[in-house]
């Protein structure tokens, strides 16, 4: 068998049951964004190389697909779908139709394995809303997240929301030489106290200085951000106190919505892509090793773009949502086929017919005997058995 | 809700951090028979713990297979797992050195084409990277002292704590790469998810060191 050909690497097929689960995953999410009034959008897989360039802040460009068309213009296979939305809607859309709420589904393309174990390929679902910077929006918009996620009937599930200008507002505070932010930022993304606390004590920090590098990588609910926002006036470090002003604004309207369970405030998070620019948010599952949503605020992508609008959103990571969704055992709808099998075809295809006529799934092969149609019904997903030519029907 | 798992580095740091576990209450009598049984339980505190070998407990923890992990700070500098690394557990002390013979000295600081043995190649890499030198970096799975000796590699970079076995054989430390000790890391998603129960169990642990 050496001539079966494969996926190329970093690419899978999927099959019935996985499709199947896969399928419901993408309706109860359109559904639930439809709730909040949310209306569908398509944009094309392949785009302009300028629309995903390194200033906008999107994926590395090595780690896009790109290839050139017959024209020679430069052409990629989408990396991410918040770049090509941002595109339409400032092609489209004008200051007066604001505010815009679109959700769109397809797949994007990325080299980059950190994304993933292996896929290249990734699903996505998410949503968009076009506006006026305002942490209402913010709400809502993770608000659907997390109604989302409580659709899906998935257990043990976390909304951690930060601010993307957080860490460097608090570097700026703290005077962390320039060379050394990155360095700094690391380590508060990765919580590590201890490293902390030794520049700490090389820096000879004041105490509140001190308390405001260990809170940030402390997370927790409306408290943490108070004593943050605190902090933050008491050193003076107004940038900062916004950052915390704004998440706090946020979690007011989360409270409204009582979604404040499901949200936890983590102040050290780094933003996952440069165009973020307030509200940054990842959506953990008991189930998924990697997040299975990430998204924020981006007010400057569109300016870029010759827009003024701003903008909030998010996608879901249908393949990672997926991984949950088998880890969890929930029970997702599966389709039920009845096999109609029977020694005439001309019968077999007059019973299947009158069946579909009714709304059944059916499934037509002539010439089975009881054993064989009992072994595939099995295997191929019936519920039922309808032998014609005989009295009664057979129940799987 | 099931109980956390933890991973842990298979040899002393196991030991060491049962009986810090023991000092916040966390048992697990097992361990200590000649059990054949892969993952042990304290029932009543609801944690599991299994042994791994240290190379692979961040890869445990970084899939979730393990909510929180303890293993050798020179285990997380080589894999770069995105996993949270949240305590110095201030045990299973030593230091990640480049060694040589005496006149590696002046090797090291010449500029001449040299080789590295090591377990750690990333390491290695990074260090010598710093210092922009591009040495070749031959990796070994143990006994790196060996490498200089018998003229395989002229500078070797590993884990030191006394420095006797580099004596014996005539060789001395050149440079620290690092501090290395025992930390606890924490797998992300669950660091979200369980957040009270683990910050806990952190909070806890932190303050019996």
């Amino acid at each position: 068998m050496s001539d079966q050909l494969y996926t190329p690497y970093g690419f899978r097929d999927i099959l019935f049951d996985e499709a199947a689960a896969l399928g419901w995953i993408q309706e109860k999410l359109r559904s639930v964004f439809a709730r909040f009034g949310y209306r569908h959008v398509e944009t094309p897989l392949v785009e302009y190389l300028d629309v995903f360039s390194a200033e906008r802040g999107s994926v590395a460009p090595r780690d896009m697909y790109k290839f050139i068309d017959r024209e020679g213009d430069l052409l990629v296979l989408r990396p991410d779908m918040t770049p090509a939305l941002a595109r339409m809607v400032s092609l489209y859309f004008r200051e007066a139709d604001l505010p815009i709420r679109v959700t769109s589904s397809g797949s994007t393309f990325r080299y980059n394995s950190r994304y993933s174990a292996k896929q290249r390929q990734l699903r996505q679902t998410g949503i968009e809303l076009y506006g006026h910077a305002s942490s209402f929006e913010d709400a809502e918009v993770l608000c659907a997240a997390v109604h989302s996620l409580k659709a899906l009937n998935l257990s043990d599930h976390r909304i951690t929301i930060g601010h993307a200008r957080l860490v460097s507002d608090l570097m700026q505070a703290l005077k962390v030489p320039a060379d050394q932010q990155d360095e700094w930022s690391r380590e508060i993304e990765s919580k590590n106290v201890f490293s902390l606390e030794q520049k700490d004590m090389q820096c000879a920090f004041t105490e509140d200085q001190a308390k405001m590098l260990s809170l940030v990588t402390e997370a927790g609910d409306r408290s943490l951000l108070t004593e943050g926002y605190d902090l933050a006036k008491r050193l003076q470090a107004e940038e900062l106190a916004k950052d915390f002003g704004w998440l706090l604004e946020v979690d007011y309207y989360l409270q409204a919505y009582q979604v404040q369970e499901d949200v936890l405030f983590d102040p050290g998070m780094k933003p996952e892509l440069t165009y973020y620019t307030g509200v940054i948010f990842k959506g953990y599952v008991l189930g998924a090793a990697e997040p299975v949503l990430d998204g924020g605020r981006y007010d400057a992508l569109l300016y870029q773009v010759g827009s003024s609008f701003d903008a909030v959103g998010f996608g879901f990571y249908e393949d990672r949502l997926l991984e949950a969704v088998k880890a969890q055992k929930i029970v997702t709808e599966q389709e039920a086929f009845t096999l109609v099998t029977g020694a005439d075809p001309g019968q077999v295809i007059r019973t299947a017919d009158c069946l579909r006529e009714k709304g059944e799934l059916v499934m037509a092969i002539p010439g089975l005997d009881q054993q064989q149609a009992e072994h595939y019904a099995a295997t191929h997903q019936c519920a039922r058995i309808v032998m014609t030519g005989q009295e009664g029907q057979v129940e799987a | 809700m099931s109980g956390l798992t933890i991973a842990l580095t298979k040899g002393r740091l196991a030991s060491r951090t049962m009986s810090l576990l023991e000092n916040i209450g966390i048992h697990c009598e097992e361990m200590y028979t000649d059990t054949r049984k892969l993952v042990l339980e304290d029932e009543g505190a609801g944690v599991k713990f299994f042994l791994a070998k240290a190379g692979d407990v961040p890869t445990y923890v970084e899939y979730g297979a393990a909510d929180l992990g303890v293993v050798g700070k020179d285990v997380l500098l080589e894999e770069k797992k995105d996993i949270y690394e949240v305590l110095d557990l201030k045990f299973g002390k030593c230091r990640m050195a480049v060694a040589g013979f005496p006149e590696g000295k002046q090797l090291l600081r010449s500029g001449a084409d040299f080789k590295v043995a090591t377990k750690y190649p990333e390491i290695a890499r990074e260090y010598f990277l710093k210092r922009h030198q591009m040495p070749e970096i031959l990796k070994l799975g143990g006994s790196i002292e060996l490498a200089p000796i018998v003229g395989l590699a002229d500078v070797i970079v590993d884990i030191v704590e006394t420095g006797s076995t580099l004596k014996e054989n005539g060789l001395v430390v050149l440079d620290t790469v690092c501090p290395v000790s025992a930390r606890l890391v924490v797998n992300k998603a669950s660091m979200k998810i369980r957040h009270e129960e683990i910050s806990d169990l952190i909070r806890r642990i932190g303050s019996s060191l």
